[in-house]
């Protein structure tokens, strides 16, 4: 018996169709992030290549000048070329901004885990620890850790880790609440489970994909926050071509020479933009797809 | 009045997913009477809620009436245009679904609600406008209607709000009542409550009822008819007590032979070897075939009609002289037996 | 009364209190409680299938939950073949509960969504550090359950609800429970696959002299499995006794309104229906008296007043009601 060979609407043909990536790549949002992230990533890897210059070489007699064609996007207050401090900065924002939303989310996901499993007075307590971390202005709290520690990237990455535990904490903590309510763990609880057994081999692994999709998103605030610091002199120090640095260095000459000011704060926000869709449209993905595709 | 009230013929329901199409339903056809209360029973996965969101075209995105003709009061519904559609809505065929929670905006007092349906198509005057939804209330069983009016949907428990669901669909006096699972949520005993009610509706105003329940007991308490849905198709469809006395068709005969009842107590429970098959992967001819304890080669290799007197059809080659089921040889599985 | 009782409960309360703040501690002011289970006696005898049958409110997950030890009781105590589990140390009352498990009621949910079949089977002996020796494999776990031996490499979204179903059974299984607790053994199940676990349930109490407490709202289900039938009804126990006397002669009207909903499907209609008006009250705010007496047809003034205690009027059979022989004259009537 042979369905009807009636053809279905354009719309209903593309609702369902392909694997995550190739779904994430079709929305425009997500299209734009992959393309983003994928171009970091070939920058990381391959940034000497890419770069035409050494992004430490100064050429003092064509300091400030504008795009052209020996350097492509200009020049800074000491003659380096800015694509190749742009490009070498993308190693330095990773650098952070990956062990800062790595630490984080460990940070962030033990204390999690703590307050949303115990519950009660450890809940209680957890959660005045967060508030209490997060009331802090984040640039005193990130003045008085590197004043302690020194400024260099590690540090910068600590801070950062630290400014954001809280925010992962409440995430995870609302995840840990929903899962526990789960039946399995339950029926694990009446199998005799230790309730660190449960933590570990129950919760954790339930709530990590949400978790995952948050870090995609989060990211660029790591990337943000480094170079806010480093801009105001807190974080990596010159000649490390951080964004912050660059940003720092051309904002003295903005006025006559905006360049820097303006590629730095493009590729921010390119950056920031790319994180920011990839995640979400990672999310939109994830969540209703679950959900019933065929409903 | 001969005509029927809606008529189905033929219908396909396609979904899109994953790249493949998902047949969720097959050639289905049915009539039904004005005044009449037609079950729609299956398991789950047979299509039957697809059927109520098919019939008031609410098919999410990736949903597609194929094929086949929709009849509503003589017209062609599935070529109806949004505003047609709109108007059809809730005056010509209503819906009532399992969840009355989910089906009602919490932000919106029960009364606000019922009045912004009313309003929605035009019926009657402004200005009594709260005295029938408070009648309405009323007759639908809800004490206190002129105070729970104001009420918001959480302030009421399950059942109040599913007959609050009864009297939107009602309001709007419609031909067609579409009920989708509407007890499975309650308590057995609120259950009879609101199948007394429907029963009442159906003799005060006429109203059709078109019952999609995956529960036999329910809907042998209630239905004048049914069609039994398998795998999207439908397998038979008869007055109710002659399904439910002499069914034909295999798959129906199981499922019967499957509810347990204390009169059942001795014996072992009939169930059906295997599983519902997905819909992406059915067998090619007849749907049931490998699970079927009379199956012949014929089954898998002619896909069944449904045939038979008005009203009765079934769609199985053991009833179709024609099929050669007969001359047919038993196919290996049958002869590996059935537990 | 039974002499080899496995289970045994004694004024059983499991109350759940709202949680207060900082201010209402201080302040003493006294939270609203749902009493959930106010008050059960019952008696489970080695070997037998005892069906609790209820409605929402009702309180029988509760009390479920309160004998395994998922919810420790407000008053009451549970004895386990004799033993008093509130009293017993800890690593007794570890030993007692491996001898009772429970099945829970969401087939899919009840497994821990990232593990395979294989180790959740094996998971109850990771737990209690069982030695090889005594764990059945998983293979003859599922055997059990007559499920194929590839389902082990699967997660539990691949798996059909009666699939699930099987695998929650074999996971109880593992730890060779004497007492089993099957929450609504066949929610969220099909006709087909139902039928199937209530053969098994049926054919695993032959084979391994399990004792059974089936927790369910299905009046069928109870029919067909259970050798004593108790009715819960806000917190408390309406009615116990013998399947067939319950089904031939039920003594409480809420038992006599719950068997008059099933319909007789091949029988035409049943004429005589018992239609409860109302709701069941909130279990916050249990009406005085007779706590059924707001749906009672058969309720005076005295149900307001006085609320009934279960006594027995037949060899095995309570009832809790101040009318059940007019409540009995009229069953046997029709």
């Amino acid at each position: 018996m042979a369905v009807s060979a009636a053809p279905l609407s354009r719309r209903a043909r593309l609702a369902g169709r392909g694997s995550l990536l190739v779904r994430v790549a079709r929305t425009p949002a997500g299209l734009f992030g992959l393309v983003v992230v994928t171009g970091l990533l070939v920058l990381v890897a391959f940034a000497p290549l890419i770069a035409p210059y050494d992004p430490a070489h100064q050429d003092i007699v064509n300091r400030l000048h504008g795009p052209s064609a020996n350097h492509l996007l200009g020049t800074d207050q000491l003659g380096r070329d800015l694509l190749s401090r742009l490009v070498f900065g993308v190693r330095i924002e990773l650098r952070v901004a990956v062990p800062a939303t790595i630490g984080a989310l460990a940070l962030g996901l033990l204390l999690g885990l703590a307050a949303g499993y115990l519950g009660g007075r450890a809940d209680n307590a957890l959660i005045v620890v967060m508030d209490a971390i997060q009331a802090f202005p984040a640039v005193i709290l990130a003045l008085t850790i590197l004043a302690l520690l020194g400024p260099s990237l590690r540090n910068v990455a600590i801070v950062l880790a630290v400014a954001f535990a809280p925010a992962y904490a409440r995430v995870t903590r609302a995840l840990v609440l929903a899962v526990k309510q789960n039946p399995y763990i339950e029926a694990e609880r009446s199998l005799g489970a230790s309730t660190s057994r449960i933590i570990l081999v129950h919760i954790v692994p339930n709530i990590l994909p949400p978790l995952l999709t948050l870090v995609a998103m989060n990211l660029p605030s790591a990337i943000g926050a480094e170079a806010g610091l480093s801009f105001l002199g807190l974080g990596v120090q010159p000649p490390t071509p951080s964004w912050g640095v660059i940003l720092a260095d051309g904002f003295e000459y903005v006025r006559d020479a905006p360049w820097a000011v303006v590629w730095t704060g493009l590729t921010l926000m390119a950056t920031t933009l790319g994180f920011t869709f990839l995640g979400e449209a990672l999310r939109d993905q994830l969540d209703p797809r679950l959900a019933g595709a065929l409903h | 009045m001969n005509e029927p009230l809606l008529s189905v013929e033929g219908l396909d329901v396609v979904y899109r997913t994953r790249g493949r199409r998902l047949p969720a339903i097959t050639d289905l056809s049915f009539d039904v009477a004005p005044g009449e209360i037609l079950g729609i029973v299956g398991e789950s996965g047979c299509g039957k809620s697809t059927l109520g969101l098919a019939l008031l075209r609410l098919l999410p995105q990736n949903g597609e009436l194929a094929a086949g003709r929709l009849r509503f009061r003589g017209r062609d519904i599935a070529a109806f245009d949004r505003e047609q559609l709109r108007r059809i809505r809730g005056s010509g065929i209503a819906m009532i679904f399992q969840d009355p929670l989910t089906s009602l905006n919490p932000t919106l007092t029960v009364g606000a609600q019922l009045r912004d349906a009313l309003r929605a198509h035009d019926r009657g005057p402004a200005r009594d406008r709260r005295g029938r939804i408070v009648a309405m209330l009323e007759q639908v069983g809800i004490p206190d209607a002129a105070d729970r009016v104001d009420r918001y949907p959480h302030e009421l428990s399950g059942g109040m709000r599913q007959r609050v669901m009864i009297a939107m669909a009602l309001l709007l006096e419609p031909a067609l009542l579409v009920a989708d699972e509407p007890t499975s949520a309650l308590d057995v005993t609120l259950q009879m409550q609101i199948l007394e009610l429907l029963r009442v509706l159906r003799r005060t105003h006429g109203t059709a009822i078109l019952f999609i329940s995956h529960d036999l007991g329910v809907v042998s308490e209630i239905c004048d008819r049914a069609v039994v849905m398998y795998a999207g198709r439908a397998v038979e469809e008869g007055d109710i007590r002659a399904i439910f006395k002499e069914a034909r068709h295999p798959y129906t005969q199981a499922l019967l032979a499957s509810i347990p009842s204390w009169r059942r107590r001795g014996e072992e429970l009939g169930s059906i070897r295997g599983r519902v098959p997905s819909l992406f992967d059915l067998p090619p001819a007849c749907a049931f075939a490998d699970r079927c304890p009379h199956a012949r080669a014929v089954c898998r290799e002619q896909a069944p009609r449904y045939l038979g007197p008005a009203g009765q059809r079934v769609r199985c080659h053991i009833y179709d002289s024609a099929s050669g089921y007969s001359s047919s040889r038993p196919s290996a599985a049958t002869q590996a037996g059935v537990r | 009364m039974s002499s080899e009782s496995l289970l045994h409960l004694r004024g059983v309360r499991t109350y759940f209190f709202d949680k207060r703040g900082l201010a209402a501690q201080v302040l003493r002011h006294e939270g609203g409680a749902v009493h959930a289970v106010d008050g059960v006696d019952l008696d489970i005898p080695r070997g037998q299938i005892v069906g609790l049958v209820g409605e929402s409110g009702s309180g029988k997950t509760t009390l479920a939950r309160t004998i395994v030890g998922l919810q420790r009781p407000t008053a009451g105590d549970v004895l386990f073949d004799g033993r008093d589990l509130g009293r017993a140390s800890r690593a007794e009352l570890r030993r007692l509960r491996r001898r009772m498990q429970m099945i829970f009621q969401e087939p899919h949910a009840s497994l821990s969504p990232r593990h395979r079949v294989d180790s959740l089977l094996s998971e109850p002996y990771r737990i209690h550090r069982i030695p090889p020796e005594e764990r059945s494999s998983v293979g003859e776990l599922l055997e059990m359950v007559e499920l194929s031996p590839e389902i082990a490499s699967h997660f539990p979204h691949q798996l059909s609800g009666g699939q699930a179903r099987r695998v929650g059974i074999a996971r109880a299984l593992a730890l060779h429970p004497e007492f089993v607790v099957a929450d609504e053994p066949t929610s969220g199940l099909d006709a087909s696959a139902s039928a199937a676990v209530l053969n098994l349930i049926k054919r695993l109490r032959e084979r391994l002299g399990l004792t059974y407490l089936v927790i369910t709202h299905d009046l069928n289900v109870v029919g067909y499995l259970a050798d004593t039938i108790a009715v819960m009804y806000l917190g408390l126990l309406v009615e116990i006794g013998p399947a067939e006397r319950i089904y031939a002669s039920p003594a409480h009207p809420y038992t006599q309104a719950l068997l008059s909903a099933l319909p007789e499907p091949g029988d035409g209609r049943v004429e005589r229906r018992l239609v409860l008006p109302g709701e069941i009250p909130s279990p916050r705010t249990p009406p005085d008296g007779c706590r059924f007496h707001t749906r009672c047809p058969y309720a005076q003034e005295r149900s307001r007043l006085e609320s009934p205690r279960l006594e027995q009027i037949e060899p095995d059979h309570l009832v809790a009601c101040h009318f059940w022989r007019e409540v009995r004259a009229a069953a046997t009537a029709s």
